[in-house]
């Protein structure tokens, strides 16, 4: 899932990496700042407070058909002369990918931004049969300058600063050191222009297409997506098989609700309806349009009714604008395309949830998320069905236990405090092995067991002398003398 | 108060063991209303570790036996928003194939309530001064516990008591609501992770200015205080049920500022 | 894979054992259904202004259009437009060398500002999309221009969006390639919302009207804020984006 320099090591690592780096957390601290506070308060203030709910409604009414709105979908772009391909998985999608540039003698390949693609894997293949790849978005294109993954998932750089940028644009495209926004971005355009107008294929993802019309939406600012959708002769666009919606009056809320909750934008420069090749008498688009509706993984989701929500996310990222162990762990502690709290969920259920154990538990459940969410998907509560799956092991998913010692734990620990008596006796001798590293009144350092990790990085309030238990029973508490037993109704 | 009042504590496990003083203050304040009040001996944790871990089953024996103990109750109250949560909502979720326990679930999570909320929503309590004979003197700011201001909609409640507290006055943070990464186990599964996010949330809390934090969840506290006194920030931690409590003995007995 | 093995497998986890056709769900399809009729009836019906009514969308248009660095302009006759757009060709330097070539789609406003006699004493020539055009000719001419003027199909006024069909008349690049992108509207093509708009491609698309194979949304010039989440102007497309609201 990896590519170029960072290699896998690991959620923890990762994440422990991340924490001491400063310039990261700065970068996403202004991300959050601003778009995660700017989407927060679009909600309050939206004059329409249903538009989310009736979102969702319609996002789930169309996985419950998604069947139907798939075919229909693909008939009416085969109408107008596209090609659909229906991928199970990614070896299908990037071998179809390879099949259609090998056709088509094509020699390089321009991509808007699309996660759907790393998450094939369509590059290395193209890469493989000598034909040259060039992202365009222009944060991806600074990444595969510097050989990096993305980070965020509309702004894929943001773990780079300007100083990193500049000294790459200088190595790689020899222009004179400047660590100038605009003059660096000129830089990028003038050499992406010559690949945009030159390129032969044109690959993007899919934001959101209409299966009442017959069209793909493609969602950008740039102008990249535009550009490698019209000039290149081929354009094939891969769509997870759930970014559709039945009607275009669904699409309508649900365009408004993403650049809002990518961007808190009323709507992004571009939004392009892609609907088949170029028409008769038409000069410009692709004489073949290829659409790649593709699975990989995704029906085992829609198949389970504790998952399916997820497949309404419209991949706006607004959750990891506004997650609090995202901001600190930034996006490539996820080792995914798909990072952030929508990541946590996502990444396990497509690539594994044994092999992802630390993306499912590695949260605090705060529920910021899915407050954010345009179609207010309950990533909590999916966070914890996966925990609830690891816990036990889980058939359907393939899923074992994850941990034995783990579960014994919790079964001493239900036995303990279905027992008063037991549970006190415990107290007793935490407060007898807390006593040699209690000071003031704190734990500051215990050197061994779980508490040994809270206090590395903070102090620890002991257990206390007595409990409110004891001291209701002594009759210490106002209004305990009183207590009377339980009542009787 | 024109109709007598009765309620059940519930002591959560970390008030119970970590900050007794803050349920002292809550018993305290209840008190002086004149709600009676029983506290079932053999109560100890509401499931939640076991719950936010994945391990239902145990979780459900918590459930099963906090059911038990409480469902006799006029109404249950706790100083903690996250353990209120945790049984209206999730407690009926652990009873999938038993349509009776599920229902039993669902009648006592109807009358658990956060202390807070109880004081305000179910006492009708809108003037602490005046009403509950509270007084501060000093500058106080509130975190916005997770499952308390998301999970429950409790975000108001608290703050009225503290803005008619006389002498109080309240500070916000900036990012009142953000989450100051405790999270259960995960706190230290992943104790770095958590580390740092207290450590955000005590910036924030020194930014207020505020020579007091409060808040409705001892687990959040607990946390909170770890990195305040870490750092040897003079804030005070206080529950908010030792704010209110006008009998508060401000820890002196030996316990804990929290 | 076969699609009706890819489509089986969806049906087979929404627990459908056999193909369903899409009359089994009322309304699927369908925009403009009986529950969101009238919702979109009284959305279209709103969209028949007066004059005043649309005088004010200008205001809402303005307010929409500065954020997004989309420069607004009005004239009241087709001959001020057409000064209008000269003034901005002139003013406008090309961002590639070259000489200065304008790119303009076929349409009927457009044709009306007869910007080839305006814009000659400039040395400004203009390529119109004509028919017979090879997608070579069409392709070198606007790679060449330096700016692009298309009109719109609508405008919406609270989003600063222009809609834009692809047809033989009107191929997509002439927004898209050149360094400035100048559109030409009649100020009786504002709509209020993007839901208006939705409701005109909606109602269009019900009665019979097949939907352009290619349309698109435009919202001002092309930025990007990737480097370090600084806005700047032109990552691919245009540079600039001008608007011409003509009122007559």
């Amino acid at each position: 899932m990896s590519a170029g320099n960072t290699s896998p090591k690991g959620y923890v690592a990762a994440a422990s990496t991340a924490l001491h780096d400063t310039r990261l957390r700065s970068a996403l601290r202004m991300i959050q700042d601003r778009i995660g506070k700017g989407t927060m308060a679009t909600w309050q203030a939206m004059p329409d407070q249903s538009l989310r709910h009736d979102a969702k409604a319609a996002r789930l009414r169309t996985l419950d058909n998604l069947d139907i709105v798939l075919e229909r979908l693909a008939s009416a772009i085969r109408e107008r002369g596209g090609h659909v391909f229906f991928a199970a998985d990614a070896e299908e999608a990037r071998n179809y990918c390879l099949q259609v540039a090998q056709r088509n003698n094509v020699r390089s390949v321009v991509k808007g931004k699309s996660m759907t693609s790393s998450e094939i894997g369509v590059d290395a293949l193209l890469h493989a049969n000598g034909i040259e790849v060039t992202e365009t978005d222009l944060g991806e294109y600074i990444l595969q300058l510097a050989d990096d993954i993305p980070s965020h998932i509309i702004a894929p750089c943001i773990h780079m600063d300007r100083k990193q940028i500049a000294e790459l644009f200088t190595r790689t495209l020899g222009i004179e050191y400047t660590e100038d926004p605009p003059t660096l971005t000129r830089a990028a355009r003038k050499a992406l222009r010559e690949k945009l107008l030159n390129a032969d294929m044109g690959i993007t993802g899919c934001n959101l297409a209409c299966a009442e019309t017959g069209h793909i939406a493609l969602v950008s600012n740039e102008g990249n997506i535009r550009m490698s959708t019209t000039m290149p002769r081929v354009h094939v666009s891969l769509m997870g098989m759930e970014r559709v919606t039945a009607t275009l009056r669904e699409h309508d809320m649900l365009l408004r609700l993403l650049t809002r909750g990518a961007a808190v934008q009323n709507i992004s420069t571009y939004v392009s309806f892609v609907g088949g090749p170029r028409q008769p008498g038409e000069t410009d688009g692709p004489e073949e349009f290829h659409l790649v509706i593709i699975d990989n993984g995704r029906s085992r989701i829609l198949a389970d009714p504790r998952y399916r929500e997820v497949l309404s996310c419209i991949r706006c990222g607004g959750c990891l604008n506004i997650c609090p162990v995202y901001a600190r762990i930034g996006g490539h502690s996820y080792e995914s395309p798909y990072p952030g709290p929508i990541g946590a969920v996502v990444t396990p259920l497509l690539y594994g949830v044994n092999e992802r154990a630390d993306l499912c538990r590695g949260e605090t459940l705060c529920g910021a998320c899915k407050d954010i969410c345009p179609v207010g998907n309950d990533l909590p509560r999916m966070l914890s069905e996966l925990r609830h799956a690891l816990a036990y092991g889980d058939a359907e998913w393939d899923v074992a236990p994850v941990s034995a010692s783990e579960r014994a734990a919790f079964r001493f620990w239900a036995w303990a405090i279905s027992r008063r008596g037991v549970y006190d006796l415990l107290l007793g001798a935490v407060r007898l092995a807390q006593r040699p590293f209690t000071r003031n009144g704190m734990i500051r350092r215990m050197p061994f067991g779980p508490v040994a990790r809270w206090t590395a990085g903070r102090d620890l309030v002991p257990v206390a002398r007595t409990t409110f238990a004891q001291r209701w029973k002594q009759g210490s508490v106002p209004g305990s003398a009183q207590d009377n037993g339980p009542h009787r109704k | 108060m024109s109709t007598p009042h009765s309620a059940y504590l519930f002591v959560q496990c970390l008030t119970d063991s970590l900050f007794p003083e803050a349920a002292e203050s809550m018993a305290s304040v209840l008190h002086r209303l004149g709600v009676t009040m029983h506290y079932p001996p053999d109560q100890t944790c509401c499931g939640q570790p076991a719950f936010n871990t994945g391990y239902r089953r145990e979780a459900a024996a918590a459930a099963r036996r906090f059911v038990e103990l409480f469902e006799a109750a006029e109404a249950i109250v706790c100083p903690s928003g996250s353990c209120v949560h945790m049984v209206r909502h999730h407690y009926p979720e652990l009873f999938p194939d038993d349509e009776l326990m599920r229902e039993r679930a669902r009648r006592v999570g109807r009358k658990t309530y956060e202390f807070t909320e109880y004081l305000v929503d179910v006492l009708g309590i809108t003037d602490a001064g005046t009403q509950l004979g509270s007084q501060f003197s000093g500058t106080v700011t509130y975190h916005d516990s997770c499952h308390l201001a998301r999970g429950l909609g409790i975000r108001r409640q608290p703050r009225q008591l503290l803005e008619t507290t006389p002498g109080l006055v309240l500070a916000e943070m900036p990012e009142s609501d953000r989450c100051c990464g405790f999270g259960g186990t995960f706190s230290v599964k992943y104790a770095d992770i958590s580390a740092a996010l207290a450590d955000e949330k005590a910036d924030n809390i020194i930014a207020s200015g505020a020579g007091t934090v409060t808040g409705c969840d001892a687990s959040c506290l607990l946390n909170i205080r770890g990195s305040l006194s870490r750092r040897n920030s003079p804030v005070q931690v206080l529950h908010i049920a030792q704010i209110l409590d006008p009998a508060r003995t401000d820890g002196s007995k030996g316990g804990n500022q929290a | 894979m076969e699609q009706n093995t890819f489509l089986a497998t969806i049906r087979s986890a929404l627990g459908h054992p056999v193909r369903r056709l899409p009359e089994s769900v009322p309304g699927l399809f369908d925009s403009r259904s009986e529950t969101h009729l009238p919702e979109q009836q009284a959305l279209l019906a709103a969209a028949d202004r007066s004059a005043t009514e649309q005088a004010a969308l200008l205001d809402v248009l303005r307010n929409a259009a500065a954020p997004i660095n989309l420069q607004v302009h009005t004239a009241s006759s087709v001959q001020e437009a057409a000064a209008v757009v000269a003034a901005i060709a002139v003013e406008t330097d090309t961002e590639w060398g070259g000489a200065k070539q304008v790119a303009m789609h076929d349409h009927p406003l457009l044709q009306a500002l007869d910007l080839s006699n305006v814009l000659a004493p400039h040395d400004i020539r203009v390529h119109v999309t004509h028919d017979g055009e090879t997608p070579e000719e069409a392709r070198n001419a606007v790679i060449a221009s330096y700016m692009g003027i298309t009109s719109a199909e609508w405008c919406v006024a609270d989003s600063a969006t222009i809609a834009v069909a692809t047809t033989p008349q009107q191929p997509r690049a002439t927004s898209l390639v050149p360094s400035v992108h100048v559109a030409v509207i009649r100020q009786t093509q504002l709509l209020a919302t993007l839901p208006e708009l939705y409701a005109r491609i909606a109602l269009d698309h019900a009665g019979g009207a097949p939907a352009a194979t290619s349309f698109t949304f435009i919202s001002g010039p092309s930025k990007t804020a990737d480097i370090e989440a600084c806005m700047v102007h032109g990552a691919h497309g245009p540079r600039a984006m001008h608007l011409v609201v003509v009122d007559a």
